[in-house]
Order: structure tokens, then C-alpha cells, then sequence
């Protein structure tokens, strides 16, 4: 089976390349290493286009799709050295793996311990396409359809981030290792009181989900109220067992993980 | 006593450099033009006959060149098991059988041009299986119903008992004084069931062999082994090749830690080249590593002690289920040391009953593993000492302190617990576990933390625990190293060693032994290890034996070497041997005041007078296996909610009588203990219904990266075993054994939570504390 | 399979190379000689293939070498050799961090990447650094030790 590779330098060239029959994209390529190339007759690597930038004007951050999640980190560190993408990206995989996966190349993949989803979930981040579908994309809606994949190049991402305050939290049974999932919140408080909230939990059944009943919970309350023990993870909110544990034990964590993710927020 | 120049001195490892700078080669870095490449077929069913094996298409593609399988490859019964002849373990593997007997068991060989044709060769191999009922169970194993794996000529080589008939690949059984007698004296019996759990070695090289010819047709085997000369053997044997066409030599080798202490993959690579007639490699790909060579044996150990009030053991009954997987490979020897290594240690208990059993199951294969049943036995033993000794109102360093065995003591178990047959009685002349005791416990924190349950802030609390163990030098009376020398013009020395260097830096020590002997630089000593043509016969890197018995083998041919330096030095100089003395690098005659460098002997020896090469051959069997001693204590934290349990801090104080080399012998201990801690926190296999194992890789099967680091103090403690070179007793293994009871026991002491199976996931702490709780709420 | 020809930098020289589109840079390294880059599982975990890609560490069996055409990559040979080592290799030496070795190649390089950026590392940092690097001899203590006495040693001679 022939395999050849694409060099392409200018993004124009990309949409015809991904058009042809089994030709997939390849940003580090650590995804496509898990899997069998059997089918795969082109790659395109994206390491000649112009993917690499970092804007970030006012409160508007623009990422290229392929920075690797280590200069991703080096990038927002320099502005925002709490930034939850700095939180949840600078311990994500391994020291070797974060200089080789690639946002775009993650995205695409979007595996069920991903540590950038939840992150770029709650920051409502966008992703800007080009190919079959072309534009602006919510996230949420490029992990829906999965049809948005196909034929597509991830140029950018896009969020916006007036100076949440962030926590993290990834799950897992040894430093390097997969989470079992991860917790994202972000937080802004005005005058004492939680202004506005974003919850994100990845690695359940749902995969990624904005908890939008808690953020409503929330809004308004009194930092100083806060009660973290008497946080409940929603009802629907379901785990499938992993190597870490049962279903009931993972939903336990998953609760514990936001009380205390929000309690540390709330004090400091 | 005199200062040592080389002994107990750190030196830097010879091949340190060389490994660092990648210079020197592992099994898989030889290059050979024509080489063939392999693939391995393996069942994906955990118990099936092969009713039919289709070998066409693979054998027509490009590139294949040869498939073995039970059609073409002679069934010779035998053991994988690197151990002496005759092994004690049973003779029930063949290369390939009709039957499979795990989800990973050996189903053919592709051999091909390519790696990619030889994995194309296996995916084109049609097999057709009749599946038959699995025993997944050990305890249904000897069970009328249970189905059977080994229905065939399988027996034991030695005389032990072997009932395939009902599972059971090994059972041994000792009995002192009148437990029943003993219990019945007792004020308390604490009676417990203890699991621990299948382990693999992850060493960092995968598991490969090479095989080629020389330009004679011998064959030379290159393999990743801890025993070649066990493999040299057992490849004659079941290959059916002369053993004096066979040489096996053991490169740089990535870690063993008993998983290479297996012949599985050397008469493969030899039967495909000597078909061939061409060179073959086999790597193994780090899943087969995990499903298809050795694990740690499991085990079910039901633990009854009672004691008086005081805490004196007045009867101990130990009763033991050991899953031995598939095959029998180690089963009698791991199960009879789960006693032989631990009972001793306690040597004042007169009532005492250990009965243990080895069955078949269709799972992966135990084998051989550091610590070798010590590590079964002791999870079970210390959590036991840490129970007796509250509840009878001891600390448990001062309660050790009363019972463990001591020098010139001896116990009743060393004779009666062999390796597979009767041991070997011996009296300690040399025990420092109470210097152990006492300054592990002082680092630890013991008196500050025990007891205290120290919170550092909401939801965490801190406890210690410890452990006690102890483990061999060697197997007495059975292992035998041996050494040879010879010198060279310029006062150098080849040293030849079949002693097993698998990263432990056995060449180094046994060189500093050589280099002390004979007063000269590191650098004068050029070792050669591990070859069956060109160095002397070793049993291998196993059984904690190179430092105490091929350390005595280097020390007793170094001698001969000294005595030969002194008769060519008593030519040259004119003097009476007597007046003559070794120094750096020279011999001196004390009553004349005349000298002669070692090269200048040399060079008389080799050229000038009464010519002869100054060389000479030592041998060693022991007639005693001095135990080394640990005390083990760790400092864990708990995370109330979570469950979550972190070890601090572990700190590791050890007799190994005296190190040859500290930081070599502290980089045995370090290595251990991390392992020890994993194994005890989050190692484990997981299998589907199917028996297949569900996690074999990095990703899945965890084992700690340096982020996961607990502190780690190890204190090597003043001790001297005059039985050994230099006083010395062997590390290899014994470190391993205390970090899952000292966890366990700290577990207890943080949150009065005592954990029986291993691993002590985060899950099963959380569901402990739960029902803690639920406990204490429903007594209110 | 379609052979790409094309160049590498390795350890500072060109290196031209004839190679087929799927395979990994682990594996046309170690064919093409360099089998002092070690592999131990080839599925990125296990950190024994680490190279350095234009300075950086990476896992050469989750590269594939027709995507880093042109780059340079150093591999620890490049590093230092036994008749002229790289301190950090003779650190590694002196501080009793080599066992077996397997792991070696890839915890040198990993500290070079770290020491190129970070001179005096915490421990933390370190660790951090190392996070992809599994070793099961050595309970990591030692090469700790030896990545401190490394950066001990650097920062003195400037």
C-alpha cells in the first residue's frame, strides 16, 4: 500500500489534498501512530504552514493548531502564568509527548482523557476551519458532528478570557498517565460574589460537558458561603469504569475534584 | 582491620561511561547482514486444542521464510526455568503443543525476511481452535469438576510432589512442635487471609535472543538472559543440538529482575537457524512481555498466629495457594521460600505449621521475580508482627527487636525448607537487624510519628509502619560460580567470570574483589562475563548469589593469582617466597628491601625464565546462605476523602555484611524499594472473562516515573559476615520485600484501616474508610 | 511501499537517507545504525527512544521520520562519547545513575534539553522534566543526583 506524503506550504493547497481518497492530516502524528495505516494513502504534514502563531489582543487569545501543547503553555505562561491551558496542558502526557502533540492533532482526535478539552470547553473556545466546512466552529459543535472532520483542517483556535481565575484537576493512578477525568473551572468573582462561573468535565459517558445547572447554582452566590461538601455532581452525570475504578468510585472523585477545585479558587 | 583500597569503596561502575555515552550493545543492537526477522503467534484463548493449523498462505507471501509449530518442531518436554540440573520444577512446556493453555501462549513462529513480512506471515496463519473450559480460580483448581490443563507425559524431575491429576504443579509442607497445642496456649489468635496480586518485571529492554553461526557452523546464541549457561543447556535439550555446538553469550542486558531468568525465546531462535541456516532475531514487543514470558506468582496466604500476652508466638500456622498461571516454571521454589525466607526470621516459634500449594491455572505464567515468594510472604507476615505486637502493647521496632533471630542462632526452618528438596541448616554469624531497626526507625520519625496521625491540613492524616525481612546469599550447596585469571605484561589481569551482570555492576564488584586482592587499579582488571565458551561456569544472576558466591569464587582464584605473582617474584628477585609481599602494584621483599613492579614480573614470567603464564581457576559452592537483613519503614498520607495514599517518605536500613561497593549497593536497594512501592500502590494485571489481560502497557499496567518519588533514605548499616568475600552478603533482592506491608502498616496507623490484598488501590482505601465509617456510625 | 530519499541532521552531520513513508524515526535510526537510541515499548511510553529534535526531546517512535526531514536531531552519541563525554554523561557516571543503561540515552538527553533552558532546575523541575523517562533499576534516586551534580558542574565552568 502506497503511502505519500504532502508538504504543503500554503494553506490554499490544503482543501484539494484532503479531498483525495484516504488522505488524513498529520500534526505531531502521535494519534495516528495508535492506530493502523492500512487504509492511509497520503498525510499531510502541516509543519510548512503558516500554524504556528500566537495573537493575543486584548482578551482575545488566537492559537495556531499546530503548536505543540508545550509551546502552548511557553506562549500563554508569558501573559497568564495561571492560565487554565498552562494548568492543564503543562502536566498533561509527558515531558517528550507535550513537545509533539499538537493542538489541531488532539482536537481532531479528541480521545476521552484529552486534557484539552475540558479546558478550551469552558472557555467556549471556537475553531476556525478550512476545507469541506469552512469557518467558525464552536467547540461544542466540532465534538457533536462528527462530520466536521472530515475534509478539514483546524487553522486556529480561539477563545476569549477577560482574566478568569482557573483551576484544574486530571485524575490518574501515577504522574504520567492517562486521566480517568478532568475538572475545569473557571471562575470570576465581583464584590465577593461569583459573577460568572464555567464548569467543564471530561472522561465521563458524556465525554465533555459543560455543568451549566451548577454554573446557574452558583451565580451570585457569596464566595464566603461557599460549602463545598454540599456541591452534587447532577444526577446524569455517569462514569463507565476505567483501570482507576468502578463507576460508582470515579462519579465520587469527579464530585470531590469540583468541590475542591472550587473551594481552592474561592480562597484564594 | 586493615583500610580497604577497593572493597566498600564507591567506584564508578566499569561500563557506567559507556552505557551513558550508548556505545555498548544490548541484544537487538547487533547488526547482522541477512539476519531474519520473527513474529510470534499467540492464542487469544485462555484453554484450546488446536484442531487444525493452516501455515499455506503465510508460507506463500513474500518473504516468509520458515513457520514453526507443533507440525514441524519435535515436542520435547522440559521447564522454561533457568535453574540447575535437574530443575525442581516440572517438565510440562513444549515449544509448541496442540494445546494452548493462556491467552498468550506460544502458538508459532514466523520467520521472515522482515519484521513487517514476519507480522504478515502471522496474520495469515489460519488456526482453528475447539475451545475447552477454562480454570480461571485458583482455589476450583484442585477441584474434581475443575478442568485440566496438563493431561499429558508431564512429571517432575526431581522428587516432589507433582499431581497434574488435580492441578497441582507443586505442594510442600513442614510441621514443628504441636500447633494446636500452641494455639490453644495463645491469649489472642489474629487469623487472616492475605492476597497479593500478578506483577511483571517491566524491565526497560524487552525480552530478545539472536541466534547465527560461526564460521564453523557452531551456533552462538546472543541472548537477554540471567542465566546462560542454565540456557546453553536446556536449548541442547530441547532443540536437540550438541551442547558443544552451542555458545551463549549475554550482552549489555536492560534489566532482568527474574524475568529473564526464563529459556523461552533461545531454543526458538536456535531451531529457526539452525533450519535456516541463517542468522534469526526475535524481539519481543512489550505486550508479549507482559502476557507471554514471566510474572510474579500470585498468591492466597491464610496467616494464623497466636500469641500471649506479651506478644511471644506461641504457635504460627501459615497456609498458602499460589497461582503458578499456566506452567510450572519456579512454582516449587517460589512457594517453598515463601516459608524458607520468612520463617526463620521469627526463629523462637517452636509450634509451627507451613503448608503451601502451587496450581495451575489458564493464566499467565509465574516465574521467577526479585524476591522470589519472600515478597508474598512477608505482605502477609509484617501486617501480622504489626497486629500481635498492639494488641499485646509493644512498639513494633521494640517488639522485633525481642523475637527476630540473632548470631549464633539458628532455625529449625533452614534445614527443612530447601529450594525444592531439604534445605541446608546454618547458623548466622552475622545479624545487624537491630542497628537496622533503630536507625530506620530514627529516620523515619518513628517516636514523633507513630501513633499521632499528624494532619497537615483538612482531610489528610500521616501514619507510619514498618516492616522486617530478611533474605539469602546464593542457595546453599547448589549454586557454584567460578572465576579465572591471567595476567598480562604489563601487569594487567583478565578476569573471567560466568557470573550474570543484567545492570547490577556484578562485573564491577567482582573486579573491585580481584583489584583488592591483588593491589591494583580498577582499570587493571579487564572483566569478561557471561560466555559459555570463554568464562567458567555460573548458575546466573538469581537467588541474590553473585556477590556472596562468585564474589568468593573471584576471591579464591585472586588468591592462587597473588601466590603465582609471589613464585615468578621470588625467580626474579632471588628470594625466598616467605620474605615476599604484595603492594601496589609490586612485590616487595620485606627483609632484603627489594621490589619488583608487576610488569616486570610479567614480563619475566611470560619471556625470561622458567616461562609460564601467571594464570589460575577458582571455584565456589557455599555451604550456608548467610541471610542479609532490612528494616523497612514508611511514612504515608492519607487523603480521607479520596482515598488517596501517598507514600512521604521510606527509609531502607540494610546488612548486607559489608557492600563491596555503597552507591552500587544503594542503587540495589533504591531500585527495589521503588518497585516494591508501585507493586504495593497501583500494579496490577487485569483480565477480561476471557482470561485475556486487558492492560499490557505502559499506559494501562503503571509503574512510578520520577514525579512519583517518594523521599528515599537508604542506610547501609556496619556489618561484617565472616563467611563472605570480605565480609560481604548479597543485596539483589531483599529490598523489595518491605514496602507493601510497611505501607499497609502505616496505613493502620494513620486511619485504623488494615488493607488484606494488594494493590492498595485508591479505590479500595476509599471503600475501607467508607466502611469504617458506616462502622463507627452504626456502633454509636 | 514508496521510499523516500531525503537528509537528516544527525549529531552534526548530514546524513542521507533512502526509507519507506511509514516508519518511525526510532526504527530508521537504529536501522540506519544509531542503536544507542534505545527502544523499550514503541508506544511513546516508556521514554528509552527519546532523541532531540531541533533541541527538543521527543519520542522517536511516535515520529515519523518523513515529518522531520531536514531537522536536526541528536542522539546521545552525539551528546559525548567515552573518550570525550558530555558532562552531564560523566555526571550521570559519578553520581551511580547508570544500572543497567537501558534508560540512560534517553534521561541524558531529557537533562540536556532541561539544562540548555534551565540552568539550575529544582527538584521539582527536574522531576517534572524527566515525568516520560521509566527506569526500574535505579528507584530514580541516583539520576536525580546526577541531573543536580550535572547542572552543579555546568554552571561552574560557565
Amino acid at each position: 500500500m502506497e503511502l505519500t506524503w504532502y508538504y504543503p506550504c500554503r494553506l490554499e493547497e490544503v482543501p484539494a489534498l484532503l479531498e483525495k481518497p484516504g488522505v488524513l492530516l498529520h500534526g505531531g502524528g502521535t494519534a495516528l501512530l495508535t492506530r493502523s495505516l492500512a487504509s492511509v494513502r497520503g498525510l499531510v504534514d502541516v509543519g510548512r504552514l503558516p500554524l504556528f502563531g500566537f495573537q493575543s489582543r486584548r482578551d482575545r487569545f488566537e492559537l495556531g493548531s499546530a503548536l505543540t501543547y508545550d509551546q502552548t503553555v511557553r506562549e500563554i505562561s508569558r501573559l497568564r502564568p495561571d492560565h487554565v491551558l498552562v494548568q492543564a496542558l503543562s502536566r498533561a502526557a509527558s515531558n517528550p509527548l507535550r513537545h509533539r502533540i499538537t493542538l489541531g492533532g488532539s482536537l481532531a482526535a479528541a480521545p476521552l482523557w484529552s486534557d484539552l478539552i475540558g479546558p478550551l470547553l469552558a472557555l467556549e473556545a471556537e475553531l476556525v476551519l478550512i476545507g469541506r466546512s469552512e469557518g467558525v466552529f464552536s467547540l461544542e459543535r466540532w465534538l457533536e458532528e462528527r462530520d466536521l472532520r472530515k475534509g478539514s483542517l483546524i487553522t486556529a483556535v480561539r477563545f476569549d478570557d477577560p482574566g478568569w481565575s482557573a483551576g484544574y484537576h486530571r485524575e490518574t493512578l501515577t504522574t504520567f498517565d492517562y486521566p480517568a477525568f478532568t475538572v475545569t473551572c473557571l471562575l470570576r468573582l465581583k464584590e465577593g460574589r461569583i459573577s460568572a462561573s464555567r464548569l467543564a468535565l471530561t472522561g465521563g459517558k458524556a465525554r465533555a460537558l459543560r455543568l451549566r445547572g451548577l454554573e446557574n447554582e452558583l451565580a451570585g452566590s457569596a464566595a464566603a458561603d461557599f460549602a463545598p461538601e454540599k456541591l452534587r455532581l447532577p444526577e446524569e452525570v455517569r462514569f463507565a469504569a476505567n483501570k482507576l475504578g468502578s463507576p460508582e468510585y470515579l462519579r465520587a472523585q469527579a464530585e470531590l475534584a469540583l468541590q475542591r477545585v472550587l473551594a481552592r479558587l474561592l480562597r484564594s | 582491620m586493615a583500610e580497604h583500597t577497593h572493597v566498600g569503596k564507591s567506584e564508578a561502575k566499569i561500563d557506567a561511561l559507556s552505557l551513558a555515552a550508548g556505545s555498548e550493545k544490548f541484544c537487538d543492537d547487533y547488526q547482522i547482514p541477512g539476519i531474519l526477522e520473527t513474529a510470534l503467534l499467540t492464542s487469544p484463548h485462555a484453554h484450546a486444542e488446536i484442531v487444525d493449523l493452516d501455515t499455506r498462505e503465510a508460507e506463500a507471501l513474500e518473504g516468509v521464510v520458515d513457520i514453526l509449530s507443533y507440525q514441524n518442531v519435535d515436542a520435547v518436554l522440559h521447564t522454561s526455568a533457568g535453574q540447575g540440573f535437574p530443575e525442581p520444577s516440572p517438565y510440562d512446556d513444549l515449544l509448541f503443543d496442540r494445546r494452548v493453555r493462556f491467552a498468550g501462549d506460544l502458538v508459532a513462529l514466523v520467520v521472515a525476511e522482515s519484521r513487517e513480512a514476519a507480522l504478515r506471515g502471522v496474520e495469515a496463519i489460519r488456526v482453528e481452535y475447539k475451545l475447552l473450559e477454562p480454570l480461571f480460580d485458583p482455589e476450583a483448581a484442585e477441584s474434581p469438576e475443575a478442568p485440566r490443563l496438563h493431561v499429558g507425559e508431564e512429571h517432575a524431575k526431581i522428587p516432589a510432589v507433582y499431581e497434574p491429576d488435580h492441578n497441582l504443579a507443586a505442594e510442600v509442607e513442614i510441621s514443628f512442635g504441636d500447633p494446636a497445642a500452641g494455639f490453644a496456649d495463645a491469649a489472642f489468635c489474629e487469623e487472616h487471609v492475605y492476597h497479593t496480586q500478578y506483577a511483571a518485571h517491566c524491565a526497560l529492554e524487552p525480552h530478545a535472543a539472536l541466534a547465527r553461526f560461526d564460521a564453523r557452523g557452531r551456533l552462538e546464541i546472543i541472548t537477554t538472559t540471567q542465566v546462560p549457561f542454565h540456557a546453553r543447556r536446556i536449548v541442547s535439550q530441547v532443540c536437540g543440538i550438541p551442547l558443544h555446538r552451542i555458545r551463549v553469550i549475554k550482552p549489555r542486558i536492560g534489566g532482568g529482575f527474574g524475568g529473564k531468568q526464563e529459556v523461552i525465546l533461545e531454543p526458538l531462535v536456535a531451531l529457526a537457524a539452525w533450519r535456516s541456516k541463517r542468522p534469526v532475531r526475535l524481539v519481543m514487543s512489550r505486550r508479549e512481555v507482559f502476557v507471554s514470558s514471566r510474572t510474579r506468582h500470585p498468591m492466597r496466604i491464610r496467616l494464623k498466629t497466636g500469641a500471649d500476652a506479651e506478644g511471644r508466638i506461641t504457635a504460627l500456622e501459615m497456609e498458602g495457594l499460589m497461582n503458578t498461571g499456566a506452567y510450572g516454571s519456579h512454582a516449587l521454589t517460589v512457594l517453598s521460600n515463601v516459608g524458607a525466607k520468612v520463617l526463620p526470621l521469627f526463629n523462637k516459634i517452636e509450634n509451627l505449621h507451613f503448608h503451601g500449594k502451587a496450581v495451575y491455572t489458564n493464566l499467565p505464567v509465574g516465574g521467577a521475580y526479585r524476591g522470589y515468594g519472600a515478597t508474598q510472604g512477608y505482605f502477609a507476615f509484617n501486617q501480622q508482627l504489626d497486629m500481635i505486637s498492639r494488641r499485646a502493647g509493644v512498639d513494633m521496632p521494640e517488639y522485633c527487636r525481642r523475637w527476630h533471630i540473632r548470631e549464633k542462632e539458628t532455625s529449625e526452618v533452614f534445614q527443612a525448607l530447601g529450594e525444592g528438596k531439604e534445605g541446608v541448616a546454618q547458623v548466622l554469624s552475622s545479624c545487624c537487624l537491630d542497628e537496622c531497626i533503630e536507625q530506620g526507625a530514627q529516620a523515619i520519625g518513628w517516636q514523633e510519628k507513630r501513633g499521632r496521625r499528624l494532619s497537615p491540613g483538612a482531610d489528610r492524616v500521616r501514619g507510619v509502619g514498618m516492616a522486617i525481612c530478611m533474605q539469602g546469599s546464593g542457595i546453599p550447596l547448589v549454586d557454584m560460580g567460578a572465576a579465572a585469571m591471567k595476567m598480562n605484561e604489563d601487569g594487567s589481569f583478565n578476569l573471567y567470570v560466568g557470573a550474570t551482570d543484567i545492570g547490577t555492576g556484578s562485573d564491577t564488584i567482582l573486579a573491585q574483589i580481584a583489584a583488592e586482592v591483588l593491589q591494583v587499579d580498577l582499570e587493571k582488571i579487564i572483566v569478561l562475563s557471561s560466555d559459555t565458551d570463554l568464562t567458567p561456569f555460573d548458575v546466573g544472576a538469581y537467588a541474590s548469589s553473585t556477590t556472596y558466591i562468585s564474589g568468593a569464587a573471584v576471591l579464591k582464584c585472586a588468591r592462587k593469582i597473588a601466590g603465582q605473582i609471589i613464585s615468578a617474584a621470588a625467580g626474579l628477585l632471588g628470594s625466598d617466597p616467605a620474605d615476599l609481599k604484595i603492594e601496589k602494584n609490586r612485590v616487595k621483599d620485606t627483609r632484603r628491601k627489594r621490589e619488583a613492579g608487576y610488569a616486570e614480573i610479567a614480563v619475566y614470567a611470560l619471556y625470561q625464565h622458567d616461562q609460564f603464564q601467571i594464570q589460575a581457576q577458582a571455584s565456589h559452592v557455599a555451604g550456608e546462605s548467610p541471610p542479609p537483613f532490612i528494616a523497612q519503614f514508611a511514612e504515608v498520607e492519607l487523603d480521607r476523602a479520596s482515598g488517596r495514599l501517598r507514600v512521604l517518605k521510606f527509609v531502607s536500613a540494610v546488612d548486607c555484611g559489608q557492600p563491596i561497593n555503597p552507591q552500587l549497593t544503594e542503587g540495589q536497594v533504591e531500585g527495589a524499594v521503588l518497585n516494591g512501592i508501585s507493586y504495593a500502590l497501583c500494579e496490577e494485571y487485569l483480565f477480561n472473562r476471557q482470561g485475556r489481560m486487558r492492560n499490557p502497557s505502559f499506559g494501562d499496567y503503571k509503574i512510578y516515573s520520577p514525579p512519583d518519588m517518594p523521599e528515599m533514605v537508604t542506610i547501609l548499616i556496619d556489618s561484617h559476615e565472616s563467611s563472605g568475600p570480605f565480609g560481604a552478603k548479597s543485596v539483589g533482592e531483599i529490598a523489595i520485600n518491605g514496602p507493601a506491608p510497611a505501607i499497609a502498616n502505616a496505613l493502620y496507623d494513620a486511619a485504623g484501616v488494615r488493607l488484606f490484598s494488594l494493590p492498595l488501590t485508591p479505590e479500595r482505601v476509599w471503600r475501607a474508610l467508607r466502611a469504617l465509617r458506616e462502622e463507627n456510625k452504626a456502633k454509636r | 511501499m514508496q521510499h523516500i530519499n531525503a537528509e537528516f541532521q544527525i549529531n552534526g552531520k548530514t546524513v542521507l537517507m533512502s526509507f519507506p513513508a511509514d516508519i518511525t524515526l526510532l526504527d530508521l535510526l537504529r536501522q540506519a545504525g544509531f542503536t544507542e537510541v534505545k527502544a523499550g515499548c514503541h508506544t511513546g511510553q516508556c521514554g528509552a527512544c527519546v532523541v532531540l529534535l531541533d533541541g527538543r526531546p521527543v519520542n522517536s517512535c511516535q515520529v515519523f521520520a518523513a515529518s522531520v526531514i531536514g531537522k536536526e536531531i541528536t542522539t546521545v552519541a552525539g551528546l559525548g562519547s567515552v573518550h570525550d563525554p558530555h558532562p552531564i554523561q560523566q555526571a550521570f557516571v559519578d553520581a551511580g545513575a547508570v544500572q543497567c543503561g537501558f534508560c540512560t540515552p534517553g534521561m541524558v538527553l531529557v537533562t540536556a534539553a532541561l539544562l540548555a533552558e534551565n540552568s539550575l532546575p529544582t527538584e521539582e523541575e527536574i522531576k517534572q522534566a524527566l515525568d516520560g523517562n521509566l527506569c526500574r533499576c535505579t528507584g530514580y534516586v541516583k539520576i536525580i543526583a546526577a541531573v543536580k551534580l550535572a547542572a552543579e558542574r555546568m554552571a561552574d565552568h560557565g
